[in-house]
């Protein structure tokens, strides 16, 4: 079936061509050997017609075929930039993704069901999902399809040498982010929740067919399933075909794909003090960037704001930094290091991502900005403090 | 001394002339609107784009009222939306029990959500935008 805009664009173009046409009395389609003006030669008492004079005409027939060509060129643009962008609340935040071409609206929609997918196997929140499960029972088979997220999560605990602890949610119960009535858990308290309900290698463990999670404790991966979510997102939109799409996890973003105005992705890094850009990221290339705060998640407890992020050693709320982003080649990277490194005191974080060769921007928590190595071939127009 | 041969015309008429003339001040605008992208981009946004994700979903366009305030209904209850004189917007107040959306402040490029009360308010710029995301 033929679309309506498209008829009315070929109805411009017919006019286009036939009012100038007419004007000028150009023949159209018969004999051109044949003179076109000679009824006007044969009654010369008639008012003579309009380009006589061929250079004339030629220049008449350019500007009009530089007309149309610039509306073709016009429509066939919007066209090229066109996409489809819709946002939906899932895993407990606003999820947006962005597509080319325009009539990508189905893989979208295949993409948003991959989140809704691990919302039901990670939700700290959801009573039905498998992670709730392991928190309840204290098991969950190896064959349920959250266990591949479980191995992630305790391969990233490993590679950062405990500063990603999903096991950390037993602390921020405690601290009650979960309920959001804030309180402050003694050193007694938080001292037996870290000998005995902490540290992801001491809880939890797995056999040939389960998971088991130790008594009392808790897991939240939530600093690793909208990750997660978002790599299986765009494999769906990827498989679909979409010749370029941002993915947006409540400022986890990942993008691939050639824009079609050819401009690199530039994504801002805001800065939580003015809500001006602390830097920028710039890239033609696919990307994962990830920044884990101290504004957006928080608890005020007489007064004093504390993040949700914790020190393993400490048990005790971060406040080193105000921001971390990380650059990573997968959403997965991106997500879990930004929450891992924002663990990390200064002393240990800067060298550590050294070592990994990992593009990071820190705003620590005086005001003063700093850049790993390998962050400062990637952060644009960073702010000086 | 030999003179000049006279050239015929140009222009057959003055109707003629002004044609020409017309038809080319068209296709040299045409041309600049199709090739320069600073005619597509603007600053500011003309429109913000208004979801409250209730069930079902609800989506608008709405323009900068006049009163630069807008009184919306999410899943909790009333927010109030607020603009600055630069197209900024923030949420000024809600009935969410954190507040974490009203403590965010102004927003330029991106989004301001209040998650609990289901409200996302986003500019919307016609042409090319500044920043393809904002991470936070």
């Amino acid at each position: 079936m033929r679309r309506p805009e498209i008829h009315k664009f070929n109805l411009i173009i017919t006019q286009f061509f036939l009012t100038p046409a007419l004007f000028l009395r150009i023949p159209l389609s018969h004999d051109l050997r044949k003179p076109a003006f000679t009824g006007m030669l044969e009654r010369p008492e008639t008012r003579p017609g309009l380009f006589m004079n061929t250079a004339n005409r030629i220049i008449v027939a350019l500007f009009i075929l530089l007309l149309i060509a610039a509306v073709v060129l016009h429509v066939r643009e919007s066209r090229r930039q066109a996409f489809y962008s819709e946002s939906r609340m899932l895993m407990d935040t606003v999820i947006s993704i962005k597509s080319w071409p325009a009539n990508s609206g189905e893989a979208v929609a295949k993409a948003f069901d991959e989140f809704a997918t691990v919302e039901k196997q990670a939700s700290f929140h959801i009573p039905e999902s498998d992670l709730s499960n392991l928190n309840n029972t204290g098991t969950l088979g190896l064959h349920v399809s959250a266990s591949e997220l479980l191995q992630i999560g305790v391969d990233f605990y490993h590679r950062t040498e405990g500063y990603f602890d999903p096991s950390f949610a037993l602390l921020q119960k405690a601290y009650g982010f979960y309920d959001e009535k804030g309180r402050l858990p003694s050193d007694e308290e938080v001292s037996q929740m870290l000998a005995t309900g902490c540290g992801l290698d001491r809880v939890l463990a797995r056999d040939d067919e389960r998971w088991l999670l130790a008594p009392g404790s808790l897991l939240d991966f939530g600093g690793l399933a909208g990750g997660y979510a978002i790599e299986r997102a765009k494999m769906v939109l990827r498989a679909a075909s979409c010749s370029a799409f941002l993915i947006d996890d409540a400022g986890d973003i990942w993008f691939e794909g050639q824009k079609p105005d050819g401009k690199p992705w530039r994504i801002a890094v805001r800065d939580p003090r003015d809500n001006t850009a602390l830097a920028y990221v710039e890239s033609h290339q696919p990307l994962a960037v990830s920044t884990s705060g101290d504004y957006e998640r928080f608890i005020i407890i007489d007064g004093r704001k504390y993040g949700h992020i914790m020190n393993p050693l400490t048990g005790r709320p971060v406040d080193y930094y105000s921001s971390v982003t990380v650059v990573a080649s997968d959403s997965l990277t991106a997500d879990a290091l930004s929450t891992a490194v924002f663990a990390m005191p200064p002393e240990k974080a800067f060298t550590w991502v050294d070592a990994q060769n990992l593009p990071v921007l820190f705003l620590t928590a005086t005001g003063s900005i700093h850049l790993s190595q390998a962050g400062r071939a990637v952060f644009t127009g960073v702010k000086e403090k | 001394m030999r003179r000049r041969p006279k050239l015929p015309p140009v222009f057959a008429s003055r109707t003629e002339a002004v044609v020409i003339f017309v038809l080319a001040l068209i296709s040299l605008l045409g041309l600049i609107v199709v090739a320069n992208p600073l005619v597509h981009s603007s600053a500011s946004p003309e429109t913000w784009r208004l979801t409250i994700f209730s069930q079902p979903q609800k989506t608008s366009e709405i323009a900068m009222p006049a009163e630069k305030h807008l009184l919306v209904t999410g899943k909790l209850g009333p927010a109030e939306i607020e603009w600055d004189d630069r197209g900024n917007v923030r949420i000024a107040s809600s009935t969410c029990p954190c507040r974490t959306c009203v403590n965010m402040g102004w927003s330029g490029d991106a989004a301001i959500i209040c998650v609990p009360n289901g409200i996302m308010i986003e500019p919307q710029r016609s042409g090319a935008p500044a920043v393809d995301a904002v991470t936070r």
